[in-house]
């Protein structure tokens, strides 16, 4: 028994025991048990100071310490290290559930300040049925107040829900986003478990206006696609995001759409409407549309934004593109004459014109005022397949147009390591590649603004606005505007003329590949129509494309008078000076009033 | 001059009032002060029912307090009279849980005394530290069968809570035996060679599934980062509540993770991170501070104690208080195991409440007994 004590005291001397006295001690005590020395044996053991030395007990207090620094220390390094990664994780699990957060959801707006989607509070009633001394009663005097079409029977079983193990169960919602005033209501009725939680309802003011573009919040927090699931970082950051869309365009071009695809029992239409010179979307409608409000019921294909998702074959649309990189590079002039046949031999296929016709002679005008695949063939074997494949890259075709919103594809252009003699028999004309119809869009923005290209994009953002990087010359687009324009004088383009204005546009129709048999389907067509205005000055370019519209299937009979309608209505919304006042239509009555 | 004189000398010295006063007050009111923070989380961290819950951690609140009283006032030696009822009692009672117990997350930790549910293993933790401070503060545990003895007097009931099965009231047990024994002035070896035997049957225990799979998993989950499993996915979203808190919280009346229902048992084993959400680092902190000074003034008691029974009661007694924090605070910042063991005073459960403050009313014993009586024994 080492005396290590450092403190001592000639008082507490006494009370230092050996070993060996202490097991003497104990010797003695357990004879002594029966005798009542219980108070001797008692005094030898407490008072061996060895037993219990204030060092033993400074340890235990260092022991303690230690506790609280590594405690503290935790705490600082979980609220401080990843301060940022904890939040954001919680706010994610949070999401929709998160009442707070989700009641805190910055709005969509229109570029004219309308709601597109906007967040309400309410509140839920809640009940905690072990608590409910009489379901009954309660269920009775819930349905007084709640003004939710449940009956007092149905309220009861809430009210008596049990859980899997058959006892009353501690959660049940009787009812979902009530309004304030009836959820105090609820508070007023004092019913012991039975409360109310705040609630939070996101709701689309304008249910079925650009659905596709908006997009989806849903329950738990999730964000669906469109505006919704791009910007939710900044949405559920309380803030809200001002879209380029106007309402009015974007109303005029849906129903224009919609009219278009009742009329024609087509499948589908999709339309842009996209400011020329920066990109800013000012329409983007798909029809049939679906109301967010009641996203759950909307079919899956309804809910898909096709002006981004899904690539078609162009067609004739294609065709300027193809005139443009040939006048770009000098490879043909507008002077330019070429002897079309009706039809061709390329790479071991035969190319035919839509309609037969006898050979002629055709300028590069006259090719896309017939909209002649023959003639665009040739034009592109003058400019070569490098330099269309370069030109088809630069306008933007087989990428990503910067617009952001997720599930935008690329399209497909073949690589050039890929191309063969029978490509400059299809891809100058627009078959065998594919395009989305932004991309189209944009391509014609590209034409139209003077020849460089836009990103398009659907938030403003002044960084977005600027234009990109220069594809053909002022002299080139300027061209090209007016063989467009000729187009819509003299060409197959005739039902988009507005009076007061220069349009410049083209017609399309394009097949559409059959993926059952890897080949052209004989019925099934894209009709399309896309142009720009005012083309002296060109503003706005819209696009309406038609999937599979039965008992026509031209573009300038089915996508034109649409294209018609609302590029009137957009330039006459704007206040954009006529730049041919007093022009008139000249159609001889051939198209179909929209 | 012995006990004997000492002790009926102090019964009649001084009146009720003046015991009182002698009270060591820092002690009182971290005490108090947890047990108010302890009703007033039941009321704020809750989700739903938050008055019942309220309600019932006060009537733990008051119970406690009044046990607590004759504690203060008889003098803690008188308890020694009754080692064996009392070892006798915690040990009926813990039988009692594992025949009549009810069953509670695959666990039997509750029994029915009339109209309330006490959780006698929470009772039995003060309970088996002074059955060891006094069986150990008139024997030398140096010697190696003295040691023996007390390891036994601690095995069984920790063996009767471990079969509940009560894991991490087992290893406060466990913690308990080791700290007193230190304190008592065990042999370094003896207390390494009880590790290693410990370790030795926790390894058996594991090959021989005696400790069932879920404890197992609770035990080594913890570290996992993957949050893919029932524990892990606990730890982790109590690790999120507590780093979301960030410096000042969220305060209260907004939504959490806790009110979300993302974070599991909110109320009792993680309520320090339910709490740690809405007052941030700053009210962790604060409250850890709370705890410790808690802690740190029940050591004190040790030191001023008059003899070795409080000194070993006192450590005791510490030792329940800084386990219970540091295994609990620990387990929700994922440094410690999940072991359902719930944080003094702040964890709702009555049971738990009325011990931890009548816990503190014994060491007020020790204090009053220590400050009241002359200086004629060395203090160790």
């Amino acid at each position: 028994m080492g005396n290590k004590r450092q403190e001592g005291g000639t008082g507490r001397a006494r009370y230092v025991s050996s070993g060996k006295d202490e097991r003497r001690a104990r010797k003695r005590k357990t004879k002594m048990r029966a005798s009542g020395g219980r108070s001797t044996r008692r005094a030898a053991v407490e008072s061996n100071p060895c037993n219990t030395g204030r060092k033993r007990l400074r340890i235990v207090v260092a022991g303690v310490a230690v506790a609280g620094i590594l405690l503290s220390g935790r705490a600082a390094y979980l609220s401080f290290d990843h301060v940022g990664a904890y939040k954001i994780l919680a706010a994610e699990q949070s999401g929709g559930l998160s009442q707070d957060a989700a009641q805190r959801r910055g709005d969509i707006l229109s570029a004219d300040g309308t709601k597109l989607a906007t967040t309400l509070r309410t509140n839920n009633v809640v009940a905690t049925p072990y608590q409910i001394k009489n379901p009954k009663e309660a269920a009775k005097k819930l349905a007084g107040v709640l003004h939710t079409n449940q009956s007092p029977q149905e309220i009861e079983n809430l009210l008596t829900e049990r859980d899997s193990k058959g006892k009353l169960s501690g959660y049940s919602v009787v009812a979902k986003n009530v309004d304030l005033n009836t959820a105090d209501k609820v508070h007023k009725l004092g019913i012991e478990g039975v409360y109310t939680t705040p609630g939070a309802v996101r709701t689309y003011p304008n249910g079925t206006l650009a659905s596709q573009l908006v997009g989806h919040y849903g329950d738990y927090g999730q964000a669906y696609g469109g505006v919704e699931s791009r910007y939710n970082k900044t949405l559920a950051g309380s803030h809200d995001v001002r879209l380029t869309v106007n309402t009015a365009v974007q109303q005029q071009l849906q129903s224009s759409l919609d009219t278009t695809v009742k009329k024609f029992h087509a499948r589908n239409a999709v339309g842009v409407v996209m400011n020329v010179n920066n990109g800013s979307i000012v329409a983007l409608a798909n029809e049939p549309t679906y109301n967010n409000n009641r996203f759950g019921q909307a079919p899956e294909e309804l809910q898909r934004d096709r002006v981004i998702t899904d690539p078609y074959e162009p067609g004739s649309t294609f065709k300027p593109f193809t005139i443009s990189a040939a006048l770009e590079e000098g490879a043909i002039t507008p002077k330019s004459t070429f002897v079309v046949p009706d039809h061709m031999q390329v790479g071991g296929n035969v190319i035919h014109d839509s309609l037969p016709h006898p050979t002629e002679t055709m300028t590069p005008a006259k090719i896309l005022q017939k909209s002649s695949n023959i003639g665009a063939t040739k034009v592109a074997r003058k400019l070569g397949s490098r330099n269309l494949y370069e030109y088809i890259k630069n306008f933007g075709f087989g990428s990503k147009t910067g617009i952001g919103l997720y599930g935008e594809s690329t399209g497909d252009v073949p690589p050039y390591k890929d191309w063969n003699a029978s490509t400059m028999g299809s891809v100058p004309y627009g078959q065998g590649l594919t395009v989305t119809p932004l991309q189209l869009a944009a391509g014609y923005a590209t034409i139209a603004n003077g020849g460089r290209r836009v990103t398009p994009h659907v938030v403003q953002s002044s960084s977005m606005d600027r234009p990109g990087h220069r594809v053909i010359s002022e002299k080139t687009s300027s061209i090209v505007s007016r063989m467009l324009q000729s187009v819509i004088q003299k060409g197959t383009g005739v039902c988009a003329q507005i009076p007061g204005y220069a349009v410049a546009g083209k017609t399309g129709t394009a097949q559409v590949v059959d993926p059952q048999t890897g080949t052209y389907s004989t019925n099934d067509y894209v009709a399309s129509f896309i142009g720009f205005a005012p083309a002296s000055n060109p503003k706005y370019v819209t696009l309406i494309s038609v999937s599979d519209p039965q008992g026509d299937i031209w573009g300038e009979t089915v996508a034109a008078p649409a294209f018609q309608k609302v590029m009137k209505f957009t330039l006459e919304y704007f206040n954009v000076p006529p730049d041919r006042p007093g022009s008139k239509v000249n159609n001889d009555g051939a198209c179909n009033v929209q | 001059m012995d006990l004997i004189t000492r002790s009926s000398a102090r019964s009649t010295r001084g009146s009720v009032f003046k015991q009182l006063k002698s009270m060591d007050a820092v002690l009182l009111l971290s005490c108090l002060l947890l047990g108010l923070l302890g009703i007033f989380t039941a009321y704020a961290a809750g989700a739903s029912d938050q008055r019942a819950y309220a309600i019932s951690q006060t009537e733990g609140f008051i119970v406690g307090v009044a046990g607590a009283i004759p504690l203060v006032l008889v003098d803690y030696r008188f308890w020694r009279r009754f080692l064996r009822l009392i070892y006798g009692v915690v040990l009926l009672m813990l039988l009692a849980v594992t025949v009549i117990g009810e069953v509670a997350g695959g666990a039997q930790r509750w029994i029915d005394i009339g109209p309330v549910q006490v959780q006698p293993s929470e009772f039995a933790k003060p309970l088996m530290v002074l059955v060891l401070a006094g069986y150990l503060s008139e024997r030398s545990i140096s010697e190696n069968m003295v040691f023996l003895k007390a390891l036994v007097i601690a095995c069984v009931p920790a063996l009767l809570v471990f079969l509940q099965p009560d894991l991490g009231t087992a290893l406060v047990f466990g913690a308990i035996f080791f700290v007193i024994a230190y304190a008592a002035g065990a042999k370094i070896y003896q207390l390494v060679a009880l590790a290693g035997v410990g370790g030795l049957a926790a390894f058996l225990a594991i090959k021989f599934r005696l400790i069932a799979e879920y404890q197992l998993a609770r035990l080594t989950s913890f570290s996992d980062p993957s949050c893919s499993n029932d524990i892990s996915y606990q730890v982790c979203q109590s690790k999120t509540a507590i780093g979301a808190g960030g410096f000042i919280g969220k305060g209260f009346g907004t939504a959490t993770l806790a009110n979300l229902g993302f974070l599991p048992n909110n109320q009792t084993d993680f309520v320090f991170a339910n709490l740690a959400e809405r007052v941030g680092f700053v009210g962790s902190l604060l409250l850890l501070g709370l705890f410790f000074v808690l802690i740190w003034r029940m050591l004190r008691v040790a030191t001023i104690s008059r003899d070795r029974f409080g000194v070993l009661l006192a450590v005791g007694i510490s030792t329940i208080f800084l386990f219970h924090v540091f295994v609990n605070v620990g387990m929700t910042m994922g440094i410690m195991p999940v072991t359902g063991i719930p944080l003094p005073f702040i964890s709702y459960g009555r049971s738990s409440l009325v011990v931890n403050i009548m816990s503190v009313g014994l060491l007020e014993s020790i204090v009053i007994r220590a400050r009241t009586e002359p200086f004629e024994h060395p203090r160790f």
